[in-house]
């Protein structure tokens, strides 16, 4: 009996040799910044889906309607490219709304596996965000999260489109967005 | 190396381990970013145990008589399986790269896995976990029903916007009709009378029989229907919306939504509890469970489970 041990390490070593391919995992980012001012007056800022001037990696934006299910905007980002963005819900009671990506410009050209790829501004891919704002007496907490797959969905990314790029290209936006978003607010 | 010897060791490793306080039922949570799967004993609504499943588990099956849950692992291209009973995962078997949606015929006899890239569905024998057979399917299936009479088993065909039926006596191809728009999850009734399918692009349910794939109805929810359950005797259909944090309860009489029930952010796999009554909801981007009274239409509890918590598929045990 005191060889069950060896025979289970023996028995797993040979049952976890697996076919060594991976399939794309939808990633999150989630970044949270507590406001020394009133979500009144932070809603006030982001509350238009059409101005995002409060976002610092923002060059301009258009946008095709008010604050409605289905208007689209488009980012021109100072760092070049274009990022499109839909409304998907807008909640002023609750001071939410949630988006998606439809479309993006190409940041760069690679060759990878033999096949040429657009690598996006945001190296991600079926990209989907939300962004709340909930008061805490005079001051407010606002939550920025992201949900989205790496850019390249077949097996065996190129470090510019796997998991790592993508969540730190994501934090990234959200965190100096955010940043930005509470200098903006606590003049 | 064959199967008997694993099972005597399976058999030895029941015997050596004490076997955990088991009362049934078990919701058994794929957390695919922690890389594990959260038992939730659904007496107490608490986490029992949390075990350790690599490669990024998302789809979820319990053998009929609950011994064994089946998970499959799309990161190393297959499923794991796991003894219910020791909590032990005690094989690993390897398909193709996109293993993601996963069922286990109600009789326990066999266990399918759709690949999201070979637009096939692996046939497997659960008692030797090897592959009888592939079926070639539409493009991307993802959710997988049988029907409770073993006869079909439906497959949701994401990027072809179509339900295959598959004619488990011949395993072929008896038919394939067009539904919303990226179908996902799919639930099927007790009475195997009708198959209600999540199309997470159109943000509707397309209700099909199950004999002749017969389109009864489309019934617009909201933000990307993602799986859906039944409860109260088949006749309230649960739901998720994943982007829109919600469960939309249909009555299956009108085919209307008869209400909207906030949950936690994303939630994606939905199953029902064997008392026909509670419906738990996994919450992708909270990491928890939701669990929701379906006669009050209220979440009664809310349990911390593990980072993406994904289980898709049926993960209680009857």
């Amino acid at each position: 009996m005191k060889k069950i041990p060896f025979i289970i390490s023996a028995l797993f070593l040979v049952l976890t040799t697996t076919v060594n391919a991976h399939g794309p995992v939808r990633q999150k980012a989630e970044q949270d910044i507590t406001i020394n001012a009133p979500a009144d007056k932070v809603w006030g800022i982001i509350k238009d889906f059409g101005d995002m001037s409060w976002h610092p990696g923002i060059k301009n934006i258009t946008n095709s309607k008010a604050n409605e299910k289905g208007s689209v905007r488009v980012l021109t980002l100072k760092s070049g490219g274009t990022i499109t963005e839909e409304l998907k819900k807008y909640d002023e009671k609750n001071m939410s709304y949630a988006y998606k990506i439809t479309e993006m410009s190409t940041l760069k050209t690679i060759t990878h596996a033999g096949a040429e790829e657009h690598v996006p501004v945001l190296p991600v891919d079926n990209y989907a965000a939300s962004i709340d704002v909930t008061a805490e007496g005079n001051s407010s907490v606002v939550a920025w999260k992201a949900g989205y797959y790496r850019a390249y969905t077949n097996n065996n990314p190129p470090d510019e489109m796997n998991e790592e790029a993508a969540n730190t290209a994501v934090n990234e936006v959200l965190k100096t967005g955010l940043e930005n978003l509470k200098a903006l607010a606590e003049k | 190396m064959g199967f008997h010897i694993l099972k005597a060791v399976a058999l030895s490793v029941t015997a050596f381990l004490s076997p955990i306080a088991l009362a049934q039922p078990f919701a058994y949570i794929t957390n695919q970013l922690d890389d594990s799967v959260s038992v939730i004993d659904t007496a107490s609504n608490k986490v029992v145990e949390t075990i350790k499943v690599s490669g990024k588990p998302a789809g979820v099956a319990l053998s009929p008589n609950a011994d064994k849950v089946y998970v499959s692992t799309p990161e190393t291209g297959g499923f794991s399986v796991i003894d219910t009973k020791t909590g032990q995962l005690i094989n690993k078997v390897a398909l193709s790269a996109g293993s993601l949606g996963i069922a286990a015929s109600p009789d326990g006899k066999t266990i399918f896995v759709a690949d999201w890239y070979k637009n096939q569905v692996s046939v497997v024998d659960a008692e030797t976990l090897k592959i009888s057979t592939q079926l070639v399917v539409g493009q991307s299936p993802s959710g997988l029903v049988v029907s409770p009479d073993n006869r079909w088993l439906y497959v949701a065909n994401r990027l072809s916007n179509s339900v295959s039926q598959i004619d488990l006596t011949k395993m072929s191809i008896r038919n394939t009709t067009i539904v919303g728009m990226h179908p996902f999850g799919i639930a099927v009734d007790k009475k195997g009378e009708r198959i209600y399918v999540a199309n997470v692009q159109s943000d509707d349910i397309t209700v099909l029989t199950t004999v002749n794939l017969k389109n009864i109805a489309t019934i617009k929810v909201n933000m990307l229907p993602y799986a859906a359950t039944l409860a109260l005797n088949d006749t309230r259909l649960f739901v998720t919306n994943q982007e829109d944090g919600s469960v939309s309860v249909i009555d299956t009489v009108t085919l209307k939504e008869m209400a909207l029930i906030p949950v936690g952010d994303k939630p994606e796999g939905i199953s029902t509890h064997s008392d026909d009554q509670h419906v738990y909801v996994a919450n992708w981007f909270d990491g928890t469970v939701s669990v929701i009274d379906a006669n009050t239409l209220k979440v009664t509890e809310t349990i911390k489970t593990g980072e993406g918590s994904r289980a898709f598929g049926q993960f209680i045990s009857k």
